[in-house]
């Protein structure tokens, strides 16, 4: 057969191929693992009332991907996973600085273990596994008005979260999942933070449709809290007629925020908000889209309790020496206000 | 504006309108795409698992695009989703990632030998053997029809590299694939 009729049918067996597997691909499946879901996590945000608006959801996917890997992969899987969008809490599990706990409860014929844990002056992060003797009985989330477990710190104050996820291996059962904390305001001793954790009860749900609850559980424990850089800027810079603050830089191993102010007042949802770093070696837009001119930072945006609106970084500064730029682009939820407003601080 | 009813009008008339809410959007892209998006990405990568998950990843981008700025996927918008699973796949270490995410929820390749015939399974696996920029340039020429310019823009590579790349993928798929190509010949 000679090179042109090869090429011919390659050509027309990878089409046909192609053709073949999209029409064996089922699309409800897609759906459900990222759209819908989604909608899960938008509603989860709508339930806890706060001013938090999430920029992206593919941390939150992603995360739930890398932990559904479960136990045997744990540490490679999470660590790898969480690359593709969370550049920072990679460098944590890179730095080894998360704590294993392995801490075990079982209520009603279901065990949840407490895998691991990190905390910084910007976020906690806590995985876990639930695991269930009930055949046919699958974890349905946590029976709690956040659908999170509820965090306190040693003075009793909530620690707001802002990310959850779960995912179940069909073959076990076995359900591994990630929540995140906003750990800004959070009461720390001495370089740790003690928390309580609480789950009134864990949402199973039956393969005929029925639902149920399992628990309550409870768990104590004290973590490091890796410390960070705050760099206070208190610059404003005006661009036709709209002022826009930088009041701080916090940088820590898992994330980079930035404190910001307007003129014009930020609204609850900055679906306009961006910005970005950019620095010696360093760039907080880390995902490509589709050319260098479309990179785009991986990260969120919400209100802080003082009114100041935060804009987080996943790819960190944190480490890092010099002086940097932060460029504000755009600001604005109904109304789209172009700058750009740029900033300049130094990381000593 | 139901997501059915979206999926109707855009096989008539391209994307859905601009001012739709970007969830609403996207899901209808998903609906109008995401198969052929799997079907793509599935030789891309070299695995329907990780093809999957490529897709999955693709759309979440694009949701994220589309909300951050409304409007941001234009009609044609089967290039932007070329391009960013492009991206995707080229990532070897996510993409091992990937697989390894599914091999512990499904194991290796579960589900595939059910739905696919013999063929594609075989040709999907010496896909596989390929290195990963040599998959990428086979599959965008040969499925995709893409030009080698337009492939070693996407690529970020030139285009002798480009034709290098085609000419050892044609061989060594023809070394893995060639006698049986030669016996069922037409």
């Amino acid at each position: 057969m000679s090179d042109y009729i090869f090429e011919d049918m390659l050509t027309r067996r990878l089409k046909q191929a192609t053709v073949r597997i999209a029409e064996s691909t089922p699309l409800g499946h897609g759906v459900a693992r990222s759209v819908a879901r989604k909608q899960v996590v938008a509603r989860r945000h709508a339930q806890r009332g706060r001013v938090r608006s999430r920029v992206t959801i593919a941390a939150a996917l992603v995360a739930a991907g890398a932990l559904a890997s479960g136990t045997a992969y744990a540490g490679i899987t999470l660590l790898q996973s969480v690359t593709q969008t969370d550049p920072g809490a990679t460098a944590i599990y890179e730095q080894n600085l998360g704590v294993v706990l392995d801490l075990s409860q079982t209520r009603d014929g279901v065990r949840l273990t407490l895998e691991r844990v990190y905390a910084d002056v910007n976020r906690v992060m806590l995985t876990y596994e639930v695991q269930t003797a009930r055949t046919g009985t699958l974890f349905d989330g946590f029976a709690t008005p956040t659908g999170e477990p509820l965090v306190t710190d040693s003075r009793g104050d909530v620690l707001p979260g802002y990310d959850a996820s779960f995912q179940t291996d069909p073959r076990s059962n076995e359900s591994v999942g990630i929540v995140v904390y906003d750990a800004a305001s959070a009461a720390v001793n001495t370089g740790r933070l003690s928390l309580n954790i609480a789950v009134p009860g864990l949402r199973m749900r039956s393969n005929d449709g029925g639902t149920s609850s399992a628990g309550p559980f409870a768990f104590e424990l004290t973590v490091p809290m890796s410390s960070g850089q705050s760099i206070t800027v208190g610059e404003t810079d005006t661009v036709r007629g709209v002022a826009v603050a930088l009041d701080r830089v916090v940088a820590s191993p898992s994330e980079t925020r930035i404190y910001l102010t307007s003129s014009v007042g930020f609204k609850s949802a900055e679906p306009y908000l961006v910005a970005h770093i950019t620095g010696p070696g360093y760039d907080s837009r880390t995902a490509v889209i589709t050319t260098p001119a479309e990179l785009v930072d991986l990260g969120s945006t919400f209100r802080a309790p003082d009114g100041e609106e935060v804009v987080t970084f996943n790819n960190t500064l944190f480490g890092k020496r010099g002086r940097f730029t932060l460029t504000v682009d755009s600001i604005g939820s109904g109304t789209r206000v172009v700058g750009p407003w740029v900033f300049s601080f130094v990381v000593p | 504006m139901g997501v059915m009813q979206l999926t109707a009008e855009l096989a008539m008339s391209g994307l859905p309108p601009v001012d739709l809410d970007p969830d609403e959007r996207v899901a209808a892209i998903y609906v109008a795409h995401y198969r052929q998006l799997v079907g793509m990405a599935t030789m891309l990568s070299g695995g329907r698992a990780a093809g999957e998950e490529i897709a999955q990843e693709t759309f979440v981008a694009a949701l994220r695009q589309e909300r951050r700025k409304p409007g941001y996927l234009t009609d044609p918008v089967w290039p932007w989703l070329r391009i960013t699973a492009v991206r995707l796949a080229g990532r070897r270490r996510q993409r091992l990632v990937r697989e390894a995410l599914v091999y512990r929820l499904r194991g290796p390749d579960a589900g595939t030998s059910a739905a696919w015939e013999v063929e594609t399974l075989d040709l999907v696996r010496a896909l596989r053997r390929l290195p990963t920029r040599m998959r990428l340039c086979v599959i965008l020429s040969h499925v995709e029809d893409q030009s080698t310019a337009s492939i070693a823009a996407m690529l970020g590579c030139s285009t002798q590299n480009v034709d290098a790349q085609l000419r050892k993928g044609r061989a060594r798929l023809r070394a893995l694939l060639g006698e049986r190509y030669d016996r069922n010949e037409d």
